[in-house]
């Protein structure tokens, strides 16, 4: 019934950023961006509530970024879901479930272009299990130190959509 | 694609957990890029004084520059040549000042 739908936006301001290795928080031209290492590992993380009219398909995560200054290479981003449901988490810890990646996306030919790249998690295990209806917990994360993420500088988030999977 | 393993913890296999060449190369530039900025601002220093010297006409006599002048003229003319040198220019143009310059520390 939903599939397709725009579950959940968000946005920089947003990220419940960890304890260490976080994407910080910078402007560009007064947009709003987290900014991610080339070469740690730094996440975000955004909570919601998987909204009612999800039905099931499994999401997609349309991650929107631009480069501080690459032109050229890959980026690599890769998201966990950790369901914290109703008596499924005791939120003293956490429980992100397995990361799901984007695969190497050729970054924009002009560093101030936006590009959109998906992720995709299917019903079920990828998913933590989430069900409609309880809150959970959603960590991007920049996988600077894969081989095969080459672009150098930062890579900033602008925002992420999360839509149910279009069957 | 990475074979992606059950349960909660973040590992898979076929992926190369190590950072790309193209970063540990960008590493190397950045830090030659910052002491090529290093150079380039202690050269113009060096220069300035010297001109400040030489329009005062300081008396050398006792001290380590008697004698050594042109020597030590000489010497700052090569550090400019070094900041100069489009090597150094290109080291800094080269520089991507979000890199943290880390990529080597990881080895």
């Amino acid at each position: 019934m939903a599939a397709g739908d725009t579950l959940l936006i968000f946005a920089p301001l947003q990220n419940e950023a960890p304890s260490s290795a976080y994407a910080t928080i910078d402007l560009r031209n007064l947009h709003f961006v987290l900014d991610f290492d080339d070469t740690t590992e730094e996440a975000a993380v955004f909570s919601g509530i998987l909204p009612r009219n999800y039905g099931g398909s499994g999401i997609t995560i349309y991650i929107h970024y631009a480069m501080s200054s690459a032109e050229s290479g890959d980026v690599i981003w890769t998201a966990a879901v950790e369901r914290i449901g109703d008596g499924q988490q005791d939120i003293d810890s956490d429980g992100f479930a397995s990361s799901q990646s984007s695969g190497a996306i050729t970054v924009p030919g002009t560093s101030g272009l936006v590009d959109i790249c998906t992720i995709a998690f299917t019903d079920g295990a990828q998913m933590d299990s989430l069900a409609v209806g309880e809150s959970f917990r959603f960590k991007v994360t920049r996988d600077a130190d894969n081989a095969s993420d080459t672009a150098t500088g930062d890579a900033e988030l602008l925002a992420i959509e999360i839509r149910e999977t279009a069957s | 694609m990475p074979l992606y393993l059950g349960g909660k913890a973040h590992f898979y296999i076929g992926e190369s957990k190590m950072v790309a060449d193209t970063k540990k190369c960008q590493t190397l530039i950045n830090l030659c890029a910052e002491a090529a900025e290093t150079l380039e601002s202690i050269a113009s220093q060096l220069s300035t004084y010297r001109d400040i010297y030489v329009a005062l006409s300081i008396d050398p006599t006792g001290t380590a520059l008697y004698g050594n002048e042109v020597l030590v003229s000489t010497w700052i003319d090569k550090v400019q040549a070094a900041a100069d040198d489009p090597v150094t220019t290109g080291l800094i143009a080269a520089k991507v000042p979000t890199h943290r310059a880390m990529a080597l520390e990881e080895e």
